[in-house]
């Protein structure tokens, strides 16, 4: 609420409520009497010292029992006895060789060895534990589970791996394999035909060509006698020449 | 009889510099409750505060040769306790998405442990859940400066130099922290208020009569 005093200005004196409330503020009687002044600023420091007056009721609820301190106790001097034993286990066991040479000296005032054994780093360093999240510790674990899964696996049988020619000593075998080989070859031939010949000597000449032929057998068509009737005498090309080219193997060859 | 104390506490420091565990004990028992009080201010549940006062405590054994008594045994405590607060990082971490799933289940866990006077239980517990729900939703910082101001009694001074910030950043801390409670609290806060006022119009009122 504004205008209550002339001075008085509401949301500024709420800005300040809260030293009022923990009796931070200087000038906190002048504050208190504006705040008194005016309902709106009452209202909102009671509510203020409500809350923390709430506020204290729970954590007074929250507090632990007089019963919990003697195991809270019991808890923490477990614990320094841990530290103890990891922080000054070098120099007791320091400390004591000390007194084997010295027996006078005063253990508390003895001089402190900073630099710890091996033996003790080796076993400090045993002791070491580190805080790791959960799932990373899982992992790390399953990863070594399979590390040593993979590393103890039995070793697998060996292959048995022929040489090409792994009995030189056996009797060589020859054998023959005919295998058909597609060659082209060209078989040419001329054929006279003397033109003043009539067809029945020319017929007559074929039949005697193919009789004899037929008599020599196993001579190739291209390398037969060729008879006396074709003989060069009164040769004279013919008009015309039929070529017939027969390609293929030699089973087929005609 | 003070005298008395400090020249106790000055020797129980001795003997703890000197490796005396007993006497460190002491230490531990002399401001163990206070230390835990604001571990358990700060912290969300009993068990965590229980391990960051412990935590404390195991750093000032550690670093017991760093006490040079320039300022009281306390005050040195009391510095290794707000780094190790906000060193913590399960203190640090934000539990506002967890407040109203506490509150059920801190209610839950009442009702059946204290069936015989479940009412008053039920009703602290959740006046405890709903205040840790309103200081969770702070930032760590703003949280301890809370529970500095309110536990410690520090001026604003005082923690910013602990925290190393503007007073003006420790003031609004803690005005947020009032305004957050307040919001959390309002139901009670409400009727508290409304009490307030009936008692007030109920004064005035004889007042007058008297009159």
């Amino acid at each position: 609420m504004r205008g209550e005093t002339k001075m008085h200005d509401c949301r500024r004196t709420k800005e300040r409520l809260i030293d009022l409330v923990f009796d931070e503020a200087t000038g906190t009687d002048a504050l208190r009497a504006e705040v008194a002044a005016c309902p709106t600023c009452r209202a909102e420091l009671r509510a203020l010292e409500e809350t923390m007056r709430t506020y204290q009721r729970a954590t007074d609820a929250a507090s632990p029992s007089e019963d919990s301190w003697a195991g809270y106790q019991a808890r923490l001097a477990a614990r320094l006895q841990i530290v103890e034993l990891e922080h000054h286990s070098p120099q007791a066991s320091s400390a004591s060789s000390t007194t084997q040479l010295a027996p006078l000296t005063n253990l508390s005032n003895a001089p402190t060895v900073r630099s710890a054994s091996f033996a003790s780093r080796f076993v400090g360093a045993l002791k070491a534990t580190w805080r790791i999240p959960a799932p990373a510790a899982v992992a790390a674990a399953l990863l070594f589970m399979c590390l040593a899964a993979y590393a103890l696996r039995p070793a697998p049988a060996p292959v048995a791996v022929e040489p090409p020619f792994a009995r030189l000593d056996a009797p060589v075998q020859v054998l023959t394999v005919e295998v058909p080989v597609v060659t082209e070859r060209v078989v040419t031939r001329t054929i006279y035909v003397p033109r003043e010949a009539n067809a029945r000597d020319a017929s007559m000449a074929r039949v005697m060509r193919d009789e004899a032929a037929r008599r020599a057998p196993g001579a190739r068509g291209d390398e037969q006698p060729v008879p006396a009737a074709n003989t060069l005498v009164g040769f004279r090309p013919a008009a015309d020449v039929r070529l017939r080219f027969i390609k293929g193997n030699y089973a087929n060859e005609k | 009889m003070r005298d008395e104390t400090l020249t106790s506490e000055t020797e129980l420091i001795a003997r703890a510099r000197g490796g005396d565990r007993a006497a460190f004990s002491a230490l531990a028992a002399l401001y163990g409750r206070r230390v835990h009080t604001l571990a358990l201010h700060y912290c969300r549940d009993a068990s965590d505060a229980e391990d960051l006062s412990q935590e404390v405590w195991l750093r000032a054994f550690r670093s017991l040769d760093t006490f040079r008594a320039e300022s009281s045994f306390y005050t040195w405590l009391r510095r290794i306790a707000i780094n190790a607060f906000l060193n913590e990082r399960r203190a640090a971490r934000p539990h506002a998405e967890e407040s109203s799933r506490d509150e059920d289940d801190e209610a839950t866990e009442t009702t059946t442990a204290r069936a015989f006077d479940a009412e008053s239980a039920l009703h602290e517990k959740l006046l405890v859940a709903r205040v840790r729900g309103a200081l969770s939703e702070l930032a760590p910082q703003q949280r301890l400066a809370f529970v500095l101001k309110h536990e410690e009694g520090m001026t604003y001074e005082e923690i910013a130099r602990e925290l190393s910030c503007s007073t003006g950043t420790i003031k609004k801390a803690v005005a947020r922290a009032v305004a957050k409670l307040r919001l959390r609290l309002c139901v009670e806060m409400e009727e508290a208020s409304d009490a307030a006022n009936d008692a007030t119009q109920l004064n005035a009122l004889a007042a007058r009569e008297s009159y």
